[in-house]
């Protein structure tokens, strides 16, 4: 038992790949940050219908007005700045209040959401709690790394694995709260939806029904284990083969990615080398 | 630095505070692990949502064998017209958009706000129409560049069968315009 609970511990605070994947991961963050307010649904749509559709009574903040435009652009240039590492404490910061508040207007048009993207924003806030290590940043300026910080980054690394595997659990178990067994056992979730509003090769593969079934039971199998094989590093190379073929699968049939978890994928599980303590 | 690396020039007292320190430290961070990823959980095991915090619960429903769906006919200028979805109309993520309309125009029986609410989308359509983005569907376009004058709402019902008895493609049992807008 006390072994086990010294190897958590291990796990949790003393993370080998730090130097590699903290970095990668900011990079990720704040291209997905980016790509989203200047490529996604947050655009003078919610300005525009806001007199009919933000809901006043009960609301935390004013309407959305003219200057969302600027919010967003402020969030873009930041996120940009925080992916290259100039100033990334001040970054990091604006790209979480302007990302956050974009998204927090996005979500109030629309109130039974399914899913976010909100993970982003909670990464965000952990970056900004932590210093992290400046490698493939730009900026010169370098913060020296105490004893508690490095498990601080450890412990980031180890939440962002986490989300990313309670994300896919929390999908799974939400199928099987929601529906039971049969979600996976009959494909009629997935078989109903691809024909109604799947890509020309999901509707080709409507073709083969048997196919329904069996992608609905390795998609519960993928979404409810995903979690559980973290302490197993040495398959994280499989991990990540397997999650980037179900989001690629989801895409191809559904014109569904999920890019913005999938990308997290290889940032925090892909297979790096690093250095041991001997070495 | 890596955590496990320790100053040699710390005393005795020193090192067991700053010990006592990291401990402290560690334990306020999985605590706090414990009761975020519990929240979260939670929104799950509720069925409820609560930005930040989500359900993820995305293709969780299990239908029947027959499914409802809104589908938009777009009327151009010249008397041409085009049967689009919800995402082609509202520049939100395709199923965003099918709640929007829903909500609007299926749920609500408030014919002013639709009226205004769909000046807006029309207006939107013609002078600023936008690109296709991930579950952002591309605007509905005239392929001759004329005006849009006006869409019609259709609740339809499709039969889509199942993987034992499937119905490919969909067949439409039922289709009903709930709502019809031409500008003035």
């Amino acid at each position: 038992m006390r072994l086990l609970l010294a190897r958590s511990l291990t796990f949790i605070f003393d993370d080998p790949e730090l130097t590699i994947r903290l970095p990668v991961a900011r990079v990720v963050l704040g291209s997905a940050c980016a790509v989203l307010l200047a490529f996604g649904p947050y655009d003078r749509f919610f300005v525009d219908t806001a007199p009919y559709l933000y809901p006043v009574r009960g609301a935390l903040l004013p309407p959305p007005g003219e200057w969302f435009a600027g919010l967003r652009a402020v969030g873009i240039v930041s996120s940009v700045a925080f992916a290259l590492g100039l100033l990334t404490r001040a970054s990091c910061v604006v790209t979480a209040c302007s990302f956050g508040l974009v998204t927090f207007y996005a979500a109030q048009f629309a109130d039974r959401p399914w899913s976010y993207n909100t993970h982003l924003l909670f990464f965000l806030l952990m970056f900004c709690c932590v210093e992290t290590p400046r490698e493939w940043g730009v900026s010169g300026d370098a913060s020296p790394a105490s004893l508690r910080n490095a498990e601080s980054q450890s412990f980031l690394l180890f939440f962002m694995r986490l989300f990313v595997g309670m994300i896919y659990f929390q999908a799974g178990l939400a199928k099987l709260l929601e529906s039971g067994s049969g979600w996976f056992l009959s494909g009629q979730t997935a078989w109903s939806m691809t024909a109604l509003q799947g890509t020309a090769l999901g509707k080709e593969l409507c073709r083969f029904p048997w196919m329904f079934p069996l992608g609905s039971i390795a998609t519960g199998f993928f979404e409810l284990s995903f979690l559980f094989f973290f302490p197993f590093r040495r398959i994280y190379g499989w991990l990540t083969f397997a999650a980037l073929g179900f989001h690629f699968m989801l895409w191809a049939t559904l014109g569904i990615s999920f890019w913005h978890v999938a990308v997290f994928v290889p940032a925090l599980f892909g297979p790096v080398r690093w250095r041991t303590r001997a070495a | 630095m890596r955590s496990g690396d320790v100053d040699g020039d710390i005393d005795g007292s020193d090192a067991e505070r700053i010990h006592a320190s990291r401990t402290r430290h560690k334990c306020v961070l999985l605590v706090f692990a414990a009761l975020f990823f519990g929240v979260q959980l939670a929104h799950t095991c509720f069925r409820t949502n609560n930005w930040p915090f989500c359900s993820y619960s995305l293709f969780s429903f299990r239908p029947g064998l027959a499914v409802s769906t809104l589908r938009v006919i777009f009327h151009g200028a010249d008397g041409s017209t085009q049967t689009g979805r919800a995402g082609q109309l509202v520049p939100l993520e395709f199923f965003r958009a099918q709640q929007v309309l829903y909500d609007v125009y299926v749920r609500s029986d408030d014919r002013v706000r639709a009226t205004a609410v769909a000046h807006v989308l029309l207006d939107r359509l013609n002078s600023a129409p936008w690109a296709g983005f991930d579950e952002t569907l591309a605007a509905a376009r005239q392929p001759s560049g004329v005006q849009f004058v006006g869409f019609d709402i259709i609740l339809q019902i499709l039969e889509t069968g199942s993987p034992s008895s499937p119905r490919t493609p969909p067949v439409v049992v039922r289709s009903q315009t709930v709502f019809s807008f031409r500008e003035q």
